[in-house]
């Protein structure tokens, strides 16, 4: 085979004799560079593998369930706090003492359980190890303040050492849970912008390779009597298949990312309702603290206020709100009868308490509701997409081969 | 030459400021008591500052208005701030579900002379107040008649709101936790350089603490979360007025006010005996509006009065035995009254 610009002639021979002397050198700088860039795509087409896979169905349930589990710990803290602090509105003598006591130990068992519940899941453990030995740091505060309460000359520390405790699990415990399932929604978000970029990246790769190859086969193509490299075509062939690969699954990618948005959305909207059980807590807390084991009366009503929303009541809450503000009344102004009937309308049956049982049922309907947007959104979500890195890897390496055996050829024809 | 050397001066100056700056931005931060594996009270913190001026002594502190033999109440009741965690002084009582200690006493007799008919504990409402000076906001904004807690009557304080006569002395010592052998850890404040100490936010007690030097101080909201920091060891005292510290004494197994003498001759004027543990003089009384002269010589004319001093007696006797002070305040002579530095 004699190459059409290698003839030797005069003057355009010389132009010709340089062109001849350099496109070896540039078959072999191309041919360098298409082998890289389809190694290139080759490696992406791995890497994508697990960014697609964490945009399936499975994914989003187990981040879901995560959340779940998270909502459930911060649920049951909350109720531990409410039920430890009401055990030191009446004194360790009373009747009703007995039958507080044992509410908190239930509560405790069910915080027990919850944790357990988590721990099956692998996600979260060193969150969930550090709330485990957490929760066992507020008990010990609180055994310390029962084993006082007894006594009723030292309830006043009793009363301090329940404070503290409320303290720790609000500002530590729950704030532990809550970081539990703003992890869960942190890693969704990241699984959706990182199968945003792999996307990108994969499709992009092959086209880069399609680009190269065809500026090749058309700078080789008009040196050598306009024909084809087999190679390079071969090349661009497979080439062509890894893009076929990708955009057969990219509507995949697009619908899995906009759904976990949705999903995600969902479960948010029933994280920030469970932030409100937490609040609704909080405020019977309170109420326990200010009637009870608190020691500044004042800085608890204001809490009070500010976790049952008092400033702008609606619903079942402003009911809440007047009924308590009636109870502090009758307690602060009250003869000793007064007194007790105050403690006793925050205690459980009284109609402080039925209020507080209306307004969190009304907040658990509208967890419901949203659990039930929740699990339609997981239903929609599509499944793990097809496994396309693999087979894209292994054709982009073929179309490397390929791409490098037609400029050998070539060479070989120079030389 | 001259404008290169005023450049050079330039240069260095603004060197100089803004190393200091740097230095200073790099400082580090003062030490905080957060571990997440131990509890600890709301709002205690490394106090790292405060006042060093000393106490304003233009005054007579145990001085007040002369006394009033009569009083006509605006309403059927009077609002008492108090403080619900002092033991000895104004404490909750979970089993009568009502306030008790030596100020609820003094007030009871006040309610009692004012309504001879019917409990005095009917005519009267408790809120509580934060400790010292903390309690003065509500008393101005008319949400209570009297302060009640544990409270110092200053000359600086008598620029805010009126003081009764004096009803209790007293002065500032420590409690620590004691050794195997029952002794105290530390037997004075001095022993306690470097260590810290705790003292409750707005009180007289932390203000002395600074001004005492070399100690480490811990503010908290409440005193008495002082003592369950004490207990779970994250400090090394408490520090307040000695009547506090024997109700928070009487609470725990493990504590001690020690006796050692603080050769404080001026703090020790009003204690009985030696040796005299007190770093500083503080004298007890209720604070009042200091336009509601009327209730004010009231009072004065209730704790002048014979049931005055007998309540008084009897509830020292109870909620005070240990208390080493020279016994019931002397009221002024009538020539002696009022001094207050009213605004």
């Amino acid at each position: 085979m004699i190459d059409a610009i290698s003839m030797p002639s005069d003057g355009v021979g010389h132009r010709a004799g340089r062109i001849s002397g350099r496109s070896p050198t540039l078959i072999t700088v191309f041919g360098a560079g298409i082998g890289i860039l389809a190694v290139l795509t080759a490696f992406v087409a791995m890497l994508s593998i697990d960014p697609s896979e964490a945009l399936g169905r499975q994914s989003a349930v187990d981040a879901t369930e995560a959340s779940a589990d998270a909502r459930l710990i911060y649920s049951r803290l909350a109720d531990v706090d409410s039920d430890a602090n009401a055990m030191f509105l009446v004194p360790a003598s009373a009747p009703a003492s007995a039958t507080l006591r044992d509410s908190y130990q239930d509560a405790i068992a069910a915080v027990a359980n919850a944790i357990n519940q988590s721990v099956r899941h692998e996600r979260g453990s060193d969150r969930i190890g550090t709330i485990s030995t957490e929760f066992q740091v507020y008990q010990s505060v609180i055994a310390k303040a029962l084993r006082l309460n007894s006594d009723a000359t030292r309830d006043v520390l009793a009363a301090a050492y329940a404070h503290e405790a409320s303290d720790y699990l609000r500002g530590t415990l729950l704030a532990s849970a809550q970081r539990m399932w703003q992890d869960e929604s942190r890693r969704v978000d990241q699984a959706r912008s990182r199968g945003r970029w792999w996307l990108a990246v994969s499709v992009a790769m092959p086209l880069v390779d399609l680009a190269a190859l065809i500026v090749l086969q058309r700078w080789l193509w008009r040196r050598t009597h306009r024909r084809l490299n087999p190679g390079l075509l071969a090349a661009t062939t497979l080439v062509l298949a890894v893009l076929v690969l990708y955009l057969t699954v990219a509507s995949h990618w697009s619908t899995a990312s906009g759904r976990l948005q949705a999903t995600e959305t969902a479960v948010r909207a029933e994280n920030a309702t469970q932030i409100q059980v937490g609040d609704l807590v909080a405020a019977r807390a309170e109420v326990y603290l200010a009637m009870g084991a608190g020691v500044d009366t004042t800085v608890h009503e204001a809490n009070f206020e500010r976790y049952a929303h008092c400033d702008r009541p609606s619903g079942a809450y402003r009911t809440l709100c007047q009924d308590q503000r009636g109870a502090w009344d009758q307690q602060q102004n009250g003869n000793a009868a007064q007194r007790s009937g105050a403690i006793a309308r925050v205690l459980p049956g009284g109609l402080v308490d039925q209020d507080f049982t209306a307004v969190s049922r009304s907040l658990q309907r509208t967890i419901d509701a949203q659990d039930v947007v929740t699990r339609s959104a997981l239903s929609r979500m599509p499944g793990a997409p097809p496994a396309v890195g693999g087979p894209a890897s292994l054709l982009a390496v073929l179309a490397a081969a390929g791409a490098v055996l037609g400029l050998w050829i070539r060479l070989t024809d120079y030389r | 030459m001259r404008n290169r050397r005023a450049l050079a001066g330039f240069a260095t100056v603004l060197a100089l400021v803004l190393g200091v700056g740097v230095l200073g931005g790099c400082a580090g931060p003062e030490p905080t008591l957060d571990d997440p594996l131990a509890a600890l009270p709301a709002g205690a913190v490394f106090a790292s500052a405060g006042p060093t001026a000393a106490e304003d002594t233009s005054c007579d502190p145990r001085r007040s208005l002369p006394a009033i033999a009569s009083y006509r109440p605006q309403s059927g009741f009077l609002t008492i701030g108090v403080d619900q965690a002092d033991a000895t002084m104004s404490h909750w009582d979970p089993v009568t579900q009502t306030f008790a200690g030596f100020n609820i006493d003094l007030v009871k007799q006040i309610a009692q002379s004012i309504w001879p008919d019917g409990h005095p504990l009917d005519h009267l409402h408790f809120v509580v107040v934060p400790p010292g000076a903390g309690g003065f906001d509500a008393l101005l904004r008319h949400e209570v008649d009297i302060v009640a807690t544990s409270l110092t009557a200053t000359c600086s304080r008598g620029k805010r709101v009126a003081f009764s006569d004096d009803t209790l002395d007293s002065g500032q010592s420590i409690l620590v936790r004691k050794d195997a052998s029952g002794a105290p850890r530390f037997d004075s404040l001095a022993a306690l350089r470097g260590q810290r100490v705790c003292a409750a936010a707005d009180t007289t007690s932390i203000d002395n603490l600074f001004n005492f030097g070399g100690l480490r101080v811990v503010r908290v909201d409440n005193v008495i979360d002082c003592l369950v920091m004490l207990e779970q060891d994250q400090v090394a005292a408490v520090s307040t007025d000695h009547n506090i510290l024997l109700g928070f004494q009487g609470m725990t197994d493990d504590t001690i006010v020690p006796d050692t003498p603080s050769n404080d001759r001026a703090a020790c004027s009003h204690h009985d005996a030696t040796p005299c543990p007190w770093v500083s003089d503080e004298p007890h009384a209720f604070a009042l509006r200091p336009d509601d002269t009327q209730l004010l010589g009231f009072i004065n004319h209730v704790l002048e009065s014979p049931a005055g001093r007998t309540a008084w007696t009897a509830s020292h006797d109870r909620w005070l035995p240990e208390h080493h002070d020279d016994g019931d305040p002397q009221p002024p002579p009538p020539y002696q009254s009022t001094t207050w530095p009213f605004p």
